[in-house]
């Protein structure tokens, strides 16, 4: 599974990318980035998650990413930075 | 939830603002000129670091003139470098070829620049010197032409190859040959354009199309952008989009950016060369306050709080958790964490603390006790910490001081209100304790009796 984290800057998301690595399993891979590089690289990823501080750009990301599937990371496990759940949310995504 | 139907109400319009095509470009193409913006707040740093002794010395020196060509070459030719990137940038938006669109922009840039300048000799009588570019209209002053010129050059640009006009070449040409042909009509457009704007402000009083903008709309927007009132208006903006959950600094900065830049270089022209700096408020110091001390809200005294004083175990952890990154200016943990979106009572110190802090420093600089800051790292770098950031901005050591003396500000604003919200957690997790020790109790008896029936 490729995950990508979407915020503005890529920095509050890469500490999140590193608490998903502890959780991933082997193959995985999880990078972040911001919102405006997301177009050149939508072949590289399988699930795309946004920091909940910039969902308002979901709808954007969603038309960018063609029909791969796209969410937004709760609110609570973003500000606590849980990678277990935001790990489990992406897979959940990429399996439903 | 009422908050919700807010939210739902106020993101359209920030994915509207972030959307729109020029602001996208215009953002884009100043975090293109970082490289350039990074070299020349080092040399004018450098240069001009506000201690007496030193800049005298510097001054007459060869490494002195070294750093001042440095400022020179980057600070004091911003617009050139601007109107490229936001040309490039258009391109890229528009999937043209973003090069072409970059030096398009460029050359509609240099096509309204005058070839001249009028200066005096020796005698003190008007001179007029030709075939130079005059620097004042390629630096600060030139950066609102900058970005007009090389939103519209562009942008022209791709729609005139979006209607197809083109010369066209018989099938049997190859398209290694026609293809430099269709860029004819589309640049023949954009370069008309800009001469007849040329032409036309030749005959007005302005002189030139710069200095009409510049009079005209720059001066006025920058004096308005840049006062301590319309800096009250952006800090409680940011913060109430993300009390909302909103990245408020980035939709602010993308709409205000081309106002504030300008005035920012202009101080920062003039603090290099150690002359008075046109501009008390900027940029360069709205953003340490909104973003140095901890990002908006300046939760770096909200993370302190919770290492010192937490009760709770929950903020006790978060304390350490998000204490590094707050440093730092990360503030989504605590943000969304602690959490700040739609918490009442964390919002007050939220809104208070930048607040308390601006107005703090627009007093100590009026009345002199702090130096003005002018050395703009700030619109690029998120991340500074506020110590060192307060001692580089060229402002002395007296504002460096102000920086640490606002984020122990911060500490006792929060104060108070964390300590509601630590002793609610608190007596949360005493509640839930012996909720779960009484469960357990029950649970024994539950085995004892099964235990009893198996024998």
């Amino acid at each position: 599974m490729r995950v990508l984290l979407i915020c503005a800057a890529g920095m509050s998301t890469s500490l999140l990318t590193t608490n998903m690595k502890k959780h991933a399993e082997a193959g995985d891979v999880i990078d972040a980035m911001p919102a405006e590089n997301v177009a050149q690289v939508v072949d590289d990823y399988d699930v795309f998650l946004l920091g909940p501080q910039i969902r308002y750009r979901e709808a954007e990301v969603r038309q960018k990413v063609a029909g791969k599937p796209v969410g937004v990371v709760e609110m609570r496990a973003y500000g606590t930075m849980d990678g277990k759940a935001a790990i489990e949310q992406a897979r959940a995504l990429l399996n439903g | 939830m009422k908050l919700d139907a807010v939210v739902e109400r106020v993101a359209p319009v920030t994915t509207k603002i972030q959307e729109n095509l020029y602001i996208k470009t215009l953002m884009a193409g100043f975090m293109a000129t970082m490289p350039v913006l990074m070299f020349g707040a080092v040399c004018s740093l450098v240069v001009g670091f506000p201690v007496t002794a030193w800049t005298d010395w510097v001054q007459g020196t060869a490494l002195g003139t070294a750093l001042q060509t440095g400022v020179d070459a980057t600070t004091n030719l911003l617009a050139v470098y601007v109107v490229a990137a936001i040309g490039y940038q258009m391109g890229k938006h528009l999937s043209k070829e973003p090069i072409a669109t970059a030096i398009v922009a460029l050359m509609a840039f240099v096509l309204v620049t005058p070839f001249s300048i009028t200066t005096q000799d020796a005698a003190g009588d008007a001179l007029d010197v030709a075939d130079v570019l005059p620097v004042q209209w390629l630096g600060a002053q030139g950066i609102f032409t900058a970005i007009i010129v090389g939103l519209v050059a562009s942008r022209l640009y791709c729609w005139v190859i979006d209607r197809g006009w083109k010369i066209k070449m018989p099938e049997s040409v190859p398209p290694a040959v026609s293809k430099p042909f269709e860029a004819i009509v589309p640049s023949l457009v954009v370069g008309a354009l800009f001469i007849v704007v040329r032409m036309l402000f030749d005959l007005t009083s302005y002189g030139h199309f710069g200095q009409f903008l510049y009079t005209m709309l720059a001066q006025p927007l920058g004096g308005l952008g840049n006062t301590f009132w319309a800096w009250v208006v952006i800090v409680l903006v940011i913060h109430v989009l993300w009390l909302l959950g909103i990245h408020g600094t980035i939709v602010a900065l993308s709409v205000l950016l081309a106002v504030l830049i300008g005035p920012a270089t202009e101080n920062q022209v003039a603090g290099a060369a150690g002359d008075p700096l046109p501009y008390m408020i900027t940029l360069t110091f709205g953003f340490a306050i909104i973003q140095w001390l901890g990002g908006p809200g300046n939760l770096f005294g909200l993370a302190t709080n919770m290492v010192l004083f937490a009760k709770s175990e929950r903020y006790k952890t978060f304390g350490r958790l998000s204490f590094g990154p707050a440093f730092f200016n990360i503030i989504e943990p605590i943000i969304f964490g602690f959490p700040l979106v739609f918490n009442p009572l964390m919002a007050i110190p939220f809104i208070l603390t930048p607040l308390v802090n601006l107005t703090l420093g627009y007093v100590l600089m009026s009345t002199g006790i702090i130096g003005v800051p002018w050395v703009p790292l700030p619109s690029n770098v998120f991340t500074m910490p506020f110590v060192p950031g307060g001692f580089l901005l060229g402002a002395g050591v007296g504002f460096g001081l102000f920086m640490i003396v606002a984020y122990l500000i911060s500490v006792v604003i929060y104060f108070p209100f964390f300590k509601i919200a630590d002793r609610q957690e608190a007596a949360n997790e005493r509640r839930l304790a012996a909720e779960a020790a009484a469960a357990r109790d029950d649970g024994r008896l539950t085995d004892g009796d099964a235990a009893v029936v198996t024998a």
